[in-house]
């Protein structure tokens, strides 16, 4: 196609004001977000955060309500972004009575420039099962089978939602080799996970998603050295400045009456609350969900 | 792409079955035998009948279905095919005016050269598949047929008997939309079942007849009657039913209803060869073993010929009937041959042939009752280019041996059958 | 993208799909058979005209491929997610519709060859091969409005209700269209409302090619040509709704 040309010098994907809402609920939420045109970003956010339809806005499959999104240049959905773009998704089957083969067969003849089917099979580690009916391959087969659909046609922009869900730990393992291979030779990766590891293992980049809207975006490395510790959740008197100043203290916000504490030394930091509030109320410590220890990561101010 | 391809091959396969499937429907789906239906076809040397005039030494031309000429000067074109009947005649295909059919009646009514039949009482179901049929011109193995589908009677009258689910007729009906339902249904007239002046079968009113008569008669069809008395054939005629389905013998037939039903230009369909069954006349027997039939018929048509009411009906004498049939004749009310098969005693096809003869014995010359079972029903029922040969006709015609003008049992002598202008087979 | 290689997989795919799961493709390709031989070879007397029979039940049996192919194949991948895979890719809707049509017509043909061969070979219907052929392809052509009949079914209902509501569409559209019996039978109100279904309008053009008599052909393609137009809107509207 002669437009491509023209696309090497757009980013990936700009989104800029995003805005989508399904009934009473928003989905999206002025959302800005740009990806470049290498390098792997996750994004990360609880269900219900916006990151799916965020990636389906991109992809096309929903569209948006406000704002702008374009993909190499172009409006998402269109001919020319589907023809550069890879996708597997998290809650998508393929037909059962078609095998590996035929379905990698299938998908290569709607690229110009495909990967070889019997290259794709060896690279995503089909072999053993590339000619047995979809039906009966196990949840991890299925799940490198989509895989393997996701990059069949040397795509520049490849999204993976939850991609290693189902798989065993080596079949992890052989799909973040491949992931970052086609990283290495140049193709800009968007991942959803819920493992951190996964993240921490593959991605450049680590994008929060919260309420539809961007509420991190940071290097892997700010993340790994800013995430940890542990959460203190109690109902003080102890006034919050004060609070966030004390020993082994990360970060703190309120949650109702209850006050978070995100700490990086919980003896010390429990410690010195009880310097300043002898008696706090229905006090717990726990180790943060991913979720709380990044959302933590937005007080932290840069 | 040079990997092995399975989708690519199940396109193949199917694109190539497609492929095969067309070639296959060209190559072996059967077509009508041009020979038979398509291609000209002279039938020389023959005395014909063509619904007005007799030709001797006559050439009849037939292409695609339709008569193309008859006479005793028809060129023949080169590429037409030729069949020299020596001398014997041609008629056209008869036309039985009251049947009932059901089964295989119109195949066995077209072994027996009847090409069409007035049915006055079917099931309806059947009728929208022989309304296409008979205006078809492909080759047909069944003789055409109009029909009055359900019939006009009451609650456990006569017509109710046979089984055949039927909308009876009471006070309250819509006569209207009855009417309507009728020839939605695909009846072709409206035949009434009129028998008041006896104490065994409730009967249809005088007034609900006309009144059916008259809706028949606004939504542009006929209505026809079937009588049982004189005084009820009296009522029929001033009511102004077009035609009365039998002839009866209760009473000889008097100047007043022959003036009667000239002035209303009534028809009569005697069905004779009823009567000759009522009469236990052993009329039926001889015509199965009529040497012409004895090995045409088949089993059904043998055991419906041998059989008869299982006792002498009174009110049916057959030579009152003859005598009031010749009444009318004289006096110049049309006749239209009409078996009543498959009744006790009669079975469609050979039964019309049967009624020729006691229409002779009626009165009729052998030629006169010829025209009772080919032209007359067809005018009397506007039945376009059936019962004659004439030019567009449909090419219905019969090859009988002998001479139908001077014996009247001449027809049964049956060469060929032609239906739509093929050669029907006729063992 | 080279759209006739992604053709010749696509519809490769399709057949493919529909002869692995004989469990469905037999039922809706022998039931058409095994009824029109029924009414037309062994009920006795029971058929004056079994070219008329051969005209009504070509079109029942192109109209089973047609709507459960579409309608409950539709709603199931797009209810799996199916589709969605297929609508991020380069591969466009009307890509994946044409290789579905291409195997619902392929499946037809294989109903209607049984059909026809039984007719003509055992009934004894016998026409010039030019009544054959425009037969045979307005018994083709009405996979169409069947088939967009069956992708608004599957755009717009789960597999679940695709399944329940195609049937009752198929079985309403093949009785009260006349294709058991003729419409003449019904009372007028059922006739009237037969004049709405493409089913009667479509058996009614092959009775007015195969059988002949007073019918106006001309009306008749008109009104499906119409009723293909108008289902064609609804399923588009119909994809439309379902893409949010």
């Amino acid at each position: 196609m002669n437009v491509q040309n023209t696309d090497t010098a757009a980013e990936a994907v700009v989104a800029n004001g995003l805005g989508k809402r399904f009934g009473q609920k928003k989905a999206l939420d002025d959302l800005d977000l740009r990806l470049g045109q290498r390098g792997i970003t996750a994004i990360l956010g609880a269900n219900g955060a916006g990151k799916t339809t965020f990636i389906r806005c991109v992809l096309g499959l929903t569209r948006h309500d406000t704002g702008s999104i374009s993909v190499f240049g172009h409006a998402p959905g269109s001919a020319a972004a589907r023809s550069r773009t890879g996708v597997m998704l998290q809650d998508a089957d393929l037909p059962h009575l078609l095998t590996p083969r035929e379905h990698l067969t299938l998908f290569a003849s709607y690229y110009d420039r495909p990967l070889g089917v019997d290259q794709a099979i060896a690279t995503c580690d089909l072999t053993d099962f590339a000619d047995k009916r979809y039906k009966k391959l196990s949840g991890g087969q299925k799940r490198r089978t989509q895989f393997a659909l996701s990059v069949i046609g040397q795509p520049s922009l490849l999204f993976l939602d939850e991609p290693t869900t189902g798989l065993d730990t080596d079949a992890r393992r052989t799909l973040w080799q491949t992931v970052r291979n086609l990283a290495d030779a140049g193709t800009a990766i968007v991942l959803t996970t819920h493992y951190l590891e996964e993240a921490d293992a593959l991605a450049d980049r680590v994008v929060v998603i919260r309420d539809g809207k961007v509420l991190t975006d940071a290097s892997t490395q700010t993340i790994r050295e800013t995430v940890g510790g542990s959460l203190i959740r109690c109902v003080t008197t102890a006034a919050l400045n004060s609070v966030s100043a004390l020993d082994g203290v990360r970060s703190v916000r309120t949650e109702g009456r209850f006050t978070e504490l995100l700490c990086h030394d919980a003896p010390a930091a429990l410690r010195a609350l009880f310097a300043i509030d002898p008696s706090p109320q229905d006090l717990t410590v726990s180790k943060p969900s991913l979720e709380e220890a990044i959302a933590g990561l937005a007080t932290v101010t840069p | 792409m040079d990997e092995p391809n399975v989708l690519r091959r199940a396109f193949t396969i199917a694109a190539g079955c497609l492929v095969a499937l067309a070639l296959g429907a060209a190559i072996f789906l059967p077509t009508p035998d041009p020979d038979k239906r398509a291609g000209a076809l002279a039938i020389t040397n023959a005395l014909a009948f063509d619904g007005e005039f007799w030709w001797e030494d006559a050439t009849l031309l037939i292409e695609n279905g339709r008569v193309v000429a008859l006479g005793s000067e028809v060129g023949i074109p080169t590429h037409a095919r030729t069949i020299d009947v020596g001398g014997a005649t041609i008629l056209p295909g008869l036309i039985d005016a009251h049947v009932h059919s059901y089964g295989d009646a119109l195949t066995q009514q077209l072994r027996f050269g009847v090409t069409t039949v007035l049915d006055m009482f079917t099931a309806p179901g059947s009728l929208p598949a022989s309304r296409d049929a008979r205006d078809s011109l492909a080759p047909s193995s069944r003789a055409d047929r109009f029909s009055a589908g359900m019939l006009a009677t009451v609650a456990g009258g006569h017509g109710s008997q046979f089984g055949v689910p039927i909308e009876a007729i009471d006070a309250s009906t819509d006569i209207e939309k009855w009417v309507a339902d009728r020839l939605s249904e695909g009846s072709d007239y409206i035949k009434l079942v009129y028998i008041p002046y006896q104490r065994r079968l409730p009967s249809l009113t005088l007034a609900t007849a006309k009144t059916l008569i008259d809706a028949a008669h606004d939504a542009g069809v006929m209505a026809v009657a079937h009588v049982s008395s004189g005084r009820g054939a009296q009522d029929m005629v001033a009511a102004g039913a077009d035609g009365l389905v039998h002839i009866w013998a209760d009473k000889p037939v008097d100047d007043a209803f022959i003036d009667a039903a000239l002035a209303a230009d009534i028809f009569v369909i005697p069905t004779l060869a009823v009567f000759a069954t009522a009469e236990r006349s052993g009329e039926g027997v001889r015509l199965a073993e009529d040497p012409n039939f004895e090995d045409r018929l088949t089993d059904a048509q043998a055991a419906s010929l041998r059989s008869d009411f299982g006792l002498r009906i009174p009110g049916m004498r057959l030579q009152a009937a003859i005598d009031n049939t010749r009444r009318l004749h004289d006096a110049g009310i049309p006749i239209l041959a009409g078996s009543d098969a498959p009744n006790p005693g009669t079975a469609h096809g050979p039964s019309l042939h049967h009624e020729l003869e006691l229409l002779v014995r009626a009165g009729l010359s052998p030629a006169e009752a010829l025209s009772a079972a080919t032209v007359v029903p067809a005018e009397r029922f506007n039945l376009q280019g059936r019962g004659e040969l004439t030019e567009e006709a449909r090419a219905d015609f019969i090859v009988v041996d002998g001479d139908p003008r001077e014996d009247p049992t001449a027809t049964r002598a049956l060469r060929h059958v032609f239906k739509n202008g093929a050669d029907i087979p006729l063992d | 993208m080279r759209w006739g290689r992604a053709f010749v997989n696509e519809a490769g795919a399709e057949v493919l799909k529909a002869w692995r799961a004989p469990e469905f493709l037999l039922p809706t390709m022998l039931m058409p058979v095994a009824f029109f031989t029924l009414f037309a070879v062994v009920v006795p007397g029971s058929s004056d005209s079994p070219a008329y029979l051969l005209a009504t039940f070509g079109v029942f049996a192109v109209m089973g491929p047609a709507i459960f192919g579409f309608g409950v194949a539709v709603a199931n991948e797009r209810e799996r997610g199916w589709l969605d895979i297929k609508r991020a890719s380069p591969a466009s809707g009307g890509l994946y519709i044409a290789a579905k049509l291409f195997a619902t017509v392929f499946f037809g043909a294989l109903s209607l060859a049984l059909i026809y061969g039984v007719a003509a070979f055992v009934a004894g219907v016998s026409l010039p091969t030019g009544t054959w052929f425009a037969m045979m392809l307005v018994h083709l052509a009405g996979s169409v409005p069947f088939a967009l009949i069956g992708l608004t079914l599957g755009f717009l209902l789960s597999a679940n209700g695709a399944v329940a509501v195609s049937n009752i569409v198929f079985l309403a559209l093949s009785a009260l269209g006349g294709l058991w019996i003729p419409v003449f039978v019904f009372p007028i109100a059922m006739q009237r409302f037969a004049t709405l279904l493409p089913s009667y309008h479509l058996s009614e053009l092959a009775l007015a090619i195969g059988v002949g008599g007073d019918r106006p052909s001309g009306l008749h393609a008109g009104v499906i040509a119409i009723m293909t137009a108008v289902l064609a809107a609804l399923a588009a509207f119909a994809w439309k709704r379902q893409r949010g």
